[in-house]
Formats: C-alpha cells, sequence, structure tokens
C-alpha cells in the first residue's frame, strides 16, 4: 500500500496515516490555488490507500485549516465523486473533524454534504478563535 | 438608511497569492471588531479572498482595485465588496457566460449545488462566484466597461454594535 505523498508548504500542510480500518488525512494553515494541483493529486491518492486498505472510513481533520478557497474545495469534489462512483462493497464513508469557529467550515461543508449526502457525516467542534 | 458608508476602504495594489491571505485575515478581523455577527465577518472574508483571486489570475496586467464599504442601517450592516480589473476578451465572455447561467436560477443555493456537478475537469466553471453568492449569501452583479470589469457583492451582515 502506497501512502499518499504529503504536502509541506509554509502556509499548508496535508498529512494522512491509515490502520485497518481508518484512513486519516489532516490539513492544515491555508488551502489556496497554489496547492489546489498537490491537494487534489493528495486526495485521489488517499481515494486509492482507501480502497487498498479496505476502510470503512476516511476522516478529515480540518480543525485547524484556517481557509479553503473554491479551486481546493474542488479537489474534495473530485474525491467525493469517485467515491460515490464506488460500488458498495468498496465504498467507505467520509467523516469530516471541522471546526465551529471557523464559519466558513460550516457553510463548506453543509455545500458537500448536500452533494454528498450518503457518504459524509460532519463533527462540529469548537476550538480556537477564527483568524 | 444612509446613503454614505459609515466605513469603506480601498486597496489598490498587484495582487499575489500571499496578499489575498493577508488581506482576507485583514477583512475579517476588520468586520469581527465591527459587528457582533462573526459568521457574517466570516462570509465578507470568504468573498474577498475568492473575488481577489480572480484577480490575480485574470487581471491583464497584474493590477486589481478593492472596495469595501459598509452602511449602516438599523441593526444590520450593509456590505459590498468590489474588484475592479483589466481583463481579457475571453475571460469577460467566460464571465458574462457564468453571470448569465446564475440569472437564470433564483436560488442561489440551488444554483451553486447544480454547478458542484458540473465542475469536474472544468477550467474557469465559475465555482468561486457560485459560491460566494450561496456560501456568503451574497447578491452579485457583473459590469463591464470597455476592458475593465467590476465584479460585486452584496449582504447584509447583523449586529451592528
Amino acid at each position: 500500500v502506497t501512502a499518499p505523498t504529503p504536502i509541506k508548504r509554509t502556509f499548508f500542510d496535508a498529512h494522512s496515516s491509515a490502520d485497518a480500518t481508518h484512513v486519516t488525512i489532516v490539513l492544515q494553515g491555508t488551502a489556496d490555488t497554489r496547492v489546489s494541483g498537490s491537494l487534489e493529486l493528495f486526495l485521489t491518492e488517499v481515494h486509492r490507500q482507501a480502497i487498498e486498505v479496505h476502510a470503512q472510513q476516511a476522516v478529515v481533520d480540518l480543525r485547524q485549516l484556517e481557509f479553503m478557497n473554491s479551486s481546493c474545495f474542488k479537489g474534495f469534489i473530485t474525491w467525493l465523486s469517485m467515491l460515490q462512483a464506488l460500488g458498495q462493497p468498496a465504498r467507505y464513508s467520509v467523516r469530516f473533524l471541522s471546526n465551529a469557529a471557523r464559519h466558513w467550515q460550516k457553510r463548506s461543508l453543509t455545500a458537500l454534504r448536500c452533494f454528498a449526502l450518503d457518504c459524509i457525516t460532519i463533527d462540529e467542534g469548537a476550538t480556537a478563535q477564527e483568524s | 438608511m444612509t446613503s454614505n458608508p459609515t466605513a469603506s476602504f480601498e486597496l489598490v495594489f498587484s495582487p499575489s497569492f500571499e496578499l489575498v491571505n493577508l488581506v482576507r485575515r485583514f477583512v475579517t478581523d476588520f468586520y469581527t471588531q465591527v459587528v457582533t455577527d462573526p459568521d457574517g465577518a466570516s462570509r465578507v472574508g470568504l468573498a474577498t479572498h475568492e473575488l481577489l483571486e480572480n484577480a490575480v489570475k485574470y487581471s491583464r496586467d497584474g493590477k486589481s482595485q478593492l472596495r469595501i464599504s459598509l452602511t449602516r442601517d438599523a441593526a444590520a450592516y450593509r456590505v459590498k465588496v468590489s474588484t475592479t480589473n483589466a481583463a481579457a476578451p475571453e475571460h469577460i465572455e467566460s464571465l458574462r457566460r457564468i453571470f448569465a447561467a446564475m440569472a437564470q436560477t433564483a436560488d442561489p443555493q440551488r444554483y451553486y449545488q447544480d454547478l458542484l456537478k458540473q465542475v469536474l475537469g472544468r477550467e474557469g466553471s465559475g465555482l468561486g462566484i457560485g459560491r460566494i453568492a450561496a456560501e456568503s449569501d451574497m447578491t452579485m452583479t457583473l459590469e463591464v466597461m470597455g476592458s475593465e470589469v467590476v465584479i460585486c457583492g452584496v449582504t447584509t451582515l447583523g449586529g451592528a454594535r
């Protein structure tokens, strides 16, 4: 199983880990146009890894993600579309961990849930003040 | 409602992606101080970011003008965010198509959901504009004067201090 290539920039970080049932990805910083291509590739690799390990769930931790622009958001649409195209035995769920103080996350994740209602759950937390 | 803005600022600069992030933080912090509506401040920040990134990508001469104004109306504020920049004819055409499509759907949320189903593999789909309308709850307008493009979003924030 090949692990997704992490993204490490001064303003953005994406990395992942996997166990027998879960693939977990953590995004931190600001996801803007400069990393949209890398992020889409990263999410594609996460999807491949989740299939390879027969994951039941992918956990996406956005709690330290300050902002995500629309071109990076599109990477999630691409990922969820691939997930929806999977047959039921291979399909896994996606659980987002969000930060209630970052108000944009609630709106963006609500839009994602409307897009892929049958695949997504959202955990709303409350941590640091939005900046 | 007074016709004069309660507060306004204007930046004329050559935006870079680093500066876009700085401006979004500034705008979000500014509105968090002005109104007791942190969600509203976040909406204005999102719109500012998307509009400025658009300007970075498509400005013909690398320059852009950002204007944000705030007009008090009883317990609420009317906020207007706009960017002005020169754009290539093909980009102007693309913007006209995006705004025409948006105008055909009365509900911005419905338009946004339809857009999400169509964006795969497409560049210049107008996802950023659709996102501002739906997630920032803004009424969007496009004005073209020669090669100059003005994209404007207007919304209301609650919680005037």
